[in-house]
């Protein structure tokens, strides 16, 4: 096998004598000790043999005497160096095969991000990007604890970042920050002595009070705001002068009534694209981008520019194979003119899309209650422009918020 | 010396290292090897015979064919039935 290559890559040349000149050629080869293999006799009397391409010309030399000798093929990397050394493609083709050999093991060629939901992908990649983590980046120089650490500390959007290499691929997986839940009322520290009032009028239907004096009983009717559940607990030594602070917790479900109101105008004004114009397109390989195409001019006034990167998939819609994502975008940036057109909706239609709009706001608005029963009147507005529903749903929910008890307000 | 000396020059002391001498060895009934050749005398189907540095050697049989040539060492395939040495005179 190391011969064979051995002889690939020195080339070499195959002879071919009458069978009555092959004793005298063999012998001149034996006496100057030039090596020869494969030889073999046809059954037209010829006799054939090979030689390293280097010792051609010694062949040719030695034997001079004998007319018969020639040259029969030559076979080899120099032959063929030298038979297609006028093709351009060829070198180039080779290049660009070792380019990708090499960028193939030391460089990022795709990336994908998991445990995501409020961030998007584009968003993370971009910042990895900033950090000099992206695709077409050289993984030799990536110092992927750095690069993580940085991230957290200039973006506040993930609370854990991991970016893990498996090849060539880089695996980014997050963890978002969980979102500071907005209140009306700002819950107290940890410990911090508070109150449970009410946060919407109701009436009780049951709680449950693991700290903290409740201050109403079930069946009772309270107004928001209303006291629910004392941070303020008198001691049982002496209940009547003596109390102590602590932190309310428990939870108060109340009977509650909601309110949700959708209309959707029959007439409708919208945006809708009038004319585009492709203004740039663009080749991305990793990092590296080539312009396409530019359209000349100035981008006229009232358009607006929109981008569109796509990722080439090989095997995107094949049955058995499974896609591969490559390094290469193509980029396409558009002008699209828009206009305003007024839309008329039917009034099934209108109904269809406030129905659409009053349960995408249900779940929203009503999502932790349990709704005991609802009424629903709809119908057009009294000028008849618009399609309206009301709702009024009786659920119960916990109704008790945390707020803290300012110690001067005890004077 | 290019790559290209380097690997004829490792073929070629693989090759001395192996042709140190006269010798001869054969693989079951179709090839003979000779080693320390210096002059092919006679080349048919029947007979060949290799001046060596201690002799002439001669391999008889049929359907003989000197395969290649290395080193100094002659490798002769076919169906071989005698071989022979001829003092020089």
């Amino acid at each position: 096998m190391i011969a064979r290559i051995v002889r690939f890559f020195l080339g070499s040349s195959r002879f071919v004598c009458p069978e009555g000149e092959l004793l005298g050629v063999l012998d001149a080869l034996m006496r100057a000790e030039i090596p020869y293999d494969e030889m073999r006799l046809d059954t037209s009397g010829y006799g054939h043999f090979r030689v390293f391409l280097s010792d051609r010309e010694r062949v040719r030399a030695v034997c001079a005497d004998y007319s018969g000798l020639r040259i029969e093929a030559e076979s080899g990397l120099p032959h063929l160096l030298f038979r297609y050394r006028r093709r351009l493609g060829i070198p180039v083709g080779a290049f660009l095969f070792g380019l990708l050999v090499w960028m193939s093991s030391h460089v990022i060629w795709s990336m994908d991000v998991k445990g995501n939901d409020t961030v998007s992908d584009v968003v993370i990649k971009e910042n990895l990007e900033k950090l000099g983590c992206g695709i077409g980046s050289y993984i030799p120089n990536l110092d992927l604890w750095q690069v993580c650490n940085r991230y957290l500390l200039l973006n506040d959007d993930l609370a854990f970042i991991s970016v893990n290499m498996e090849g060539t691929v880089a695996h980014v997986e997050v963890m978002e920050r969980q979102a500071k839940q907005s209140s009306e009322w700002e819950p107290s520290d940890d410990g911090a002595p508070s109150n449970l009032v009410a946060a919407r009028d109701g009436q009780i239907v049951r709680y449950e009070v693991s700290s903290g004096q409740a201050s109403v009983k079930v069946h009772d009717v309270v107004r928001k705001g209303e006291l629910l559940v004392s941070g303020v607990v008198n001691t049982k030594k002496n209940p009547d002068n003596t109390f102590r602070l602590e932190r309310a917790v428990g939870r108060v479900y109340a009977r509650t009534k909601r309110q949700i109101s959708v209309s959707v105008p029959l007439k409708q004004t919208q945006l809708v694209p009038f004319r585009e114009e492709t203004l740039e397109r663009s080749l991305i390989f990793f990092s590296s981008s080539l312009k396409v195409f530019k359209k000349g001019g100035k981008i006229p006034t009232g358009y607006d520019i929109i981008t569109e990167k796509k990722q080439w998939v090989l095997f995107r819609d094949w049955p058995i194979l499974s896609p591969v994502s490559l390094p290469i975008f193509s980029e396409r940036t558009v002008g699209v003119y828009r206009k305003e057109q007024t839309k008329t909706l039917s009034e099934e239609e209108a109904k269809q899309e406030a129905y659409a709009k009053l349960w995408a706001e249900h779940e929203k608005v009503l999502q932790d209650t349990e709704t005991v029963r609802y009424e629903i009147t709809e119908g057009l507005s009294p000028d008849g422009s618009a399609y309206e529903i009301n709702m009024w749903v009786e659920c119960i929910e916990n109704i008790a918020v945390e707020v803290p008890i300012q110690l001067r307000d005890l004077g | 010396m290019g790559w290209k000396g380097i690997a004829r020059y490792a073929i070629q002391a693989k090759q001395d290292l192996l042709a140190e001498g006269t010798g001869i060895s054969t693989e079951g009934r179709r090839r003979v090897l000779v080693s320390g050749c210096r002059e092919l005398l006679t080349y048919t189907e029947t007979l060949v015979r290799i001046r060596t540095e201690d002799g002439v050697v001669a391999v008889k049989g049929t359907g003989l064919t000197l395969r290649a040539f290395h080193g100094n060492r002659i490798l002769a395939e076919g169906e071989w039935e005698a071989i022979m040495r001829e003092e020089l005179q």
